[in-house]
């Protein structure tokens, strides 16, 4: 618990991400969209705050069992780049995520959409490697809900 | 609402994902250029070379795709910039 200067009584929200030595700092949450079907399925996101939307990988689509071409629209469609080049992606709408915080309380957190990467087909043995390490993204429309800090091989998503 | 069962999954989601995230060096010499599955926090391991296989593998098994952490792993270590 936690006193606020309004001297109420808050619960803090600690949601534990893990990084192992030289790697990204990372988080799991169950991910819904109800509208698909799409109840709770466990998925580990990158903690990336210089991606402003949390986004799926093609990947991950494929093992959410998400149907890619209801997606493929004109009307879902976007342009992604990022230091590799670019992309295409769709927008997914209405989608929920659960994390877990320290005391094992489920912490739910809403999103309007999130992107699902649609990887370009890859040119050759390499690329296609490359591809395969792309981790799906917890974007910063869901990490500045929160404050974070980092402690040895632990992040801490807090508020 | 979410059920207890499916923070269970997210539980054990979390130690597969963590397991093979601490293993991938050597996951890398025994198994490289292959999609791995961790289960059961590291006590069975599949692999296949691409991911239709994996997860054709996965359901032959019985295994839900869903809690196994999966991931691929390159024959090298590459640094991942986003």
């Amino acid at each position: 618990m936690r006193v606020t200067s309004l001297g109420r009584n808050t619960r803090l929200t600690r949601i534990l991400g893990f990084a192992v030595k030289g790697q990204h700092c990372f988080v799991t949450a169950l991910f819904y969209c109800d509208h698909l079907g799409i109840i709770g399925v466990p998925v580990r996101f990158l903690i990336d705050t210089g991606n402003v939307h949390t986004a799926l990988t093609e990947a991950t689509a494929k093992r959410l069992r998400i149907d890619l071409t209801k997606l493929y629209s004109e009307e879902h469609k976007i342009k992604v780049s990022g230091i590799g080049g670019s992309a295409e992606g769709y927008q997914l709408a209405n989608v929920r995520f659960v994390f877990k915080d320290e005391d094992g309380a489920p912490v739910e957190e809403k999103l309007q959409f999130v992107y699902i990467l649609k990887f370009p087909t890859p040119r050759n043995d390499e690329e296609r490697k490359a591809l395969g390490l792309i981790p799906d993204l917890l974007g910063l429309d869901i990490i500045r809900r929160f404050s974070f800090r980092f402690e040895k091989n632990l992040v801490y998503l807090e508020r | 609402m979410v059920e207890k069962a499916d923070l269970d999954k997210l539980s054990e989601y979390t130690a597969n994902t963590k397991w093979l995230l601490e293993n991938m060096d050597r996951l890398r010499e025994k198994l490289p250029d292959r999609y791995v599955a961790v289960c059961e926090s590291g006590k069975e391991v599949f692999d296949a070379y691409s991911l239709d296989e994996l997860l054709d593998k996965l359901a032959k098994s019985g295994k839900q795709p869903e809690e196994c952490a999966i991931d691929f792993v390159s024959r090298e270590a590459y640094a991942l910039i986003v």
